[in-house]
């Protein structure tokens, strides 16, 4: 497929910004899990806890 | 160390065997050639494997024979400066461009080697991986030939055996190298490269820069549900990865004839890797044809034509056999799949849930919002992909391309069409939509290249990529059981046995089924195991796949008997949902009832005893109670009819204790409790010295005990009542603080004792 140069509205990539944002938002909970499993793991192999 | 010499060299000769034959591929890139690699060595695999499992040769030496003699005559005829050519393009500076990419993708390498060391460390887990993926390959495994093994009846799973095996057949090359399954969960691994691989190839014939379509790639694989699927041995990133390849041959005017193969061995193999893969196809197919329309120097009909011949002949080779097989045994060539029967719709969930379902990206399981091998398509597709797709919809459609446009939208058609098909179990919806999903990301790439604000773009790209792979990791295996996985890690090191991974703890979900397969695992010996009702029926096989697995389904309880005898069976591995058997033991002597702690659950053994022909009045029981202070010991008859409980305060000290009792008695249970209000770092023991029966006559008869049965059983175990035995009641130890009677997910394995007179040994070697 040939290269096309002429460029997409920007409105494609606020829509981006837009859905992202509520998607963390959303998932904020998840993301705190997530980082308390990660903390869990690291104690747990360095220090044995 | 065999083993990973012999994997070395069986999956060495195979992919030497593909380069060589890569190299005489007319194509345009050397990623493309490295595409042309991953296809063609599932076209090489597949056509050996396919050959030796249908004659019964499928073994380790005769594939690698037949890897090894097909390496050199491809290595013979290759071009071998094609392949020197392609060095310059995998330079690591050259794949990766700007500081996110560099930083993505670090993140990326490090979060794969955790995933699979995870995989390697810990048990598969995955629900439908035990049902039938797992016992699938391993059937083929053990009977060195493409079978179809009996599965537990539970759902529906025995019929799940004729599923078609493309990637079972797949895995034996992780397989048959070790003689186990140790390093089965990472199949999918591969496939998940290869599917990132085709992303890129796909997206640069959409006409994306190098770097945009980099990203396109590291969008697939920072999936939560890739990254979770990349240790677990499903089929669905296999699927992604030949539908996805053959898209990316296909989308050129100008096909080559080497490309038209590449396209026909991913899309002729794909139709026996799952029966869905069909309502991808066609629509694919649709696509490409709409594309072709538009231009190139041959008509778009003897394009059309010559892919359609080159695809059936690819898929009468490749995938032919599996649809053949089942109408010959069946009568239906998509057997199980019942196109008559009426599919459930749900319309709360296909118009409420439906559409929000990518934003929301939840599952039914509590805590609801977590990522697993069925959930997850993480922020990068409804964020990304869906506003990309929308774009580039948009774009072929003012173009008047509508193959572009149709291929835009295939993605969130696919999405529509899975909602409304799945719709009674919106979890599993992205394995489905999988397959579609890096035509997405090829969109993402499409848009950073065409939209302004590149920098956003890259930010939220590489942005993606890090939230997803920080929540999708710590749900992979047993990375939420960190003693486990350091417990894992040690006994890897170590280098014990089998690696040792059926001793080691994953999902607490699964924790009983861990357990069966530990238990199994230990037997000395193949036996027979009958299941029924079972949903599960990996963990009955043992790590090497030695055991045969039975499915007996008795219109009575004389039938079962009967049907177990014939089959010699020496085990029975039953859900609770089933009706429980009857099993035979016998002996005498003390017993000690020994529970080793576990981080979630008790333990739990049983003996038989005879019943006296003279009324009972009561028992007296004569132990000594656990040291812990935070066990408990229960006394339970007639199946908890009543519950004593026993003093335990006196810890070290050898007590009687006397249980009145009136009436009927056939069976005596005594349960171990571990009341988990504190930690407990140590094994509790509970000597039970003796158990006499008060009779009415003032008589007492001494319940026998058996150590040995004692000794070996060392997970919950019960045995039941036999109604054609009657002068037999049960001693059960049970675990009622992990248990619950309406646990579906219980699960019991009876020994079977063929000959009462040969005493409590049973389960014979063969």
């Amino acid at each position: 497929m040939k290269r096309d140069v002429q460029p997409v509205s920007a409105a494609f990539v606020w829509a981006a910004v837009l859905l992202t944002a509520v998607y963390v938002v959303v998932h904020m909970g998840m993301l705190q899990r997530s980082l308390m499993q990660w903390a869990g793991l690291v104690n747990a192999l360095l220090f044995g806890q | 160390m065999v083993g990973t010499a012999q994997f070395v060299a069986l999956n060495g000769f195979t992919a030497l065997a593909a380069l060589a034959l890569a190299s005489r591929c007319r194509v345009s890139s050397a990623a493309e050639r490295l595409l042309a690699v991953t296809v063609l060595f599932v076209g090489v695999a597949l056509v050996s494997g396919l050959a030796l499992g249908v004659t019964g040769h499928l073994r380790f030496w005769p594939l690698l024979a037949t890897q090894a003699f097909v390496a050199m005559v491809a290595a013979w005829m290759a071009r071998w400066e094609a392949v020197a050519a392609m060095k310059p393009a995998l330079h690591p500076s050259r794949i990766v461009v700007g500081a996110a990419q560099r930083g993505a993708a670090l993140l990326l390498v490090v979060a794969y080697l955790f995933v699979a060391f995870i995989a390697i460390v810990s048990e598969p887990d995955a629900g439908d991986a035990l049902m039938y993926h797992l016992p699938l390959v391993a059937a083929y495994a053990r009977d060195g030939a493409i079978t179809v093994p009996a599965l537990g009846a539970f759902w529906n799973t025995d019929l799940w055996a004729y599923y078609p095996g493309t990637a079972y057949v797949l895995s034996q090359w992780w397989v048959l190298p070790f003689g186990s399954g140790v390093l089965v969960d990472l199949v999918q691994l591969p496939a998940a490269a290869a599917t990132a691989l085709a992303t890129f190839v796909l997206a640069r014939r959409l006409g994306v820069s190098r770097e945009a379509a980099m990203w396109s790639a590291m969008l697939f694989l920072a999936m939560p549900i890739v990254i979770n699927q990349c240790a677990t041995p499903l089929v669905d990133v296999t699927v992604a990865f030949l539908f996805t390849a053959g898209l990316a041959f296909l989308w050129t005017v100008e096909v080559e004839t080497s490309q038209l193969v590449l396209a026909g061995i991913a899309w002729g193999a794909a139709p026996g890797t799952k029966l869905a893969t069909l309502f991808y196809l066609l629509p694919g197919a649709l696509c490409v044809g709409l594309y072709w329309a538009r231009g190139g120097d041959q008509p778009a009909t003897r394009r059309l034509l010559r892919a359609l011949a080159m695809i059936t002949v690819a898929t009468l080779a490749l995938s032919s056999y599996w649809y053949a097989r089942n109408y010959w045994l069946t009568g239906s060539p998509i057997f199980p799949v019942n196109l008559r029967g009426a599919n459930p719709k749900v319309w709360s969930n296909i118009l409420f849930y439906g559409p929000l379902l990518p934003l929301l990206d939840f599952t039914m399981y509590d805590p609801m919002f977590f990522y697993n091998y069925e959930t997850g398509a993480g922020v990068q597709f409804v964020a990304l992909a869906i506003p990309a797709t929308f774009a580039l919809a948009a774009r072929g459609w003012r173009r008047r391309h509508l193959g572009v446009t149709c291929l835009a939208l295939l993605p969130l058609g696919m999405l529509a069409f899975w909602v409304v098909h799945v719709s009674t179990e919106l979890h599993t919806l992205f394995r489905y939509v999988l397959p579609v999903v890096p035509i997405g990301f090829a969109a993402v790439g499409w848009l950073m290249d065409h939209a302004p604000r590149r920098r956003v773009q890259v930010a939220l790209a590489a942005g993606s990529v890090a939230f997803s792979v920080v929540n999708a990791v710590p749900h992979v295996g047993t990375f939420i059981l960190p003693a486990s996985l350091s417990t894992g890690l040690a006994s890897w090191m170590l280098g014990t046995g089998r690696l040792g991974r059926f001793d080691r703890m994953g999902d607490l979900a699964i924790q009983d089924y861990r357990r069966a397969w530990a238990y199994l695992d230990q037997l000395a010996g193949s036996h027979h195991i009958a299941a029924s009702h079972l949903i599960f029926s990996y963990p009955m096989l043992g790590a090497d796949f030695r055991h045969d697995l039975h499915f007996l389904e008795a219109r009575s309880r004389e039938q079962w008997l009967t049907d177990l005898q014939a089959a010699n069976v020496d085990h029975v591995a039953l859900a609770a949902i089933a009706d429980a058997p009857d099993a035979v033991a016998f002996g005498a002597g003390e017993v000690q009832l020994h529970l080793r702690v576990r981080p979630t659950s008790n333990e739990s053994v049983g003996v038989m005893h005879v019943v006296p022909a003279s009324p009972v009045r009561g028992l007296r029981i004569r132990y000594t109670p656990p040291a812990s202070p935070n066990a408990r010991v229960v006394v339970g008859l007639n199946r908890f009819t009543r519950i004593v409980e026993l003093p335990t305060d006196l810890s070290g000290t050898p007590l009687e204790q006397v249980i009145e009792w009136r009436g009927e008695l056939h069976s005596i249970e005594v349960s171990l409790r571990f009341d988990r209000r504190t930690g407990l770092y140590d094994d509790l023991l509970l000597q039970v010295a003796s158990i006499e029966l008060l009779l009415d006559s003032d008589t007492t008869v001494r319940v026998p005990l058996d150590p040995a049965l004692w000794a070996r059983v060392s997970w919950p175990i019960e045995y039941y009542w036999m109604a054609d035995d009657p002068q037999h009641f049960r001693l059960a130890f049970r675990d009622h603080d992990y248990w619950s009677p309406a646990d579906s997910n219980e699960m019991h394995i009876y020994e079977v004792v063929h000959r009462p007179e040969a005493g409590a040994a049973g389960g014979g070697d063969r």
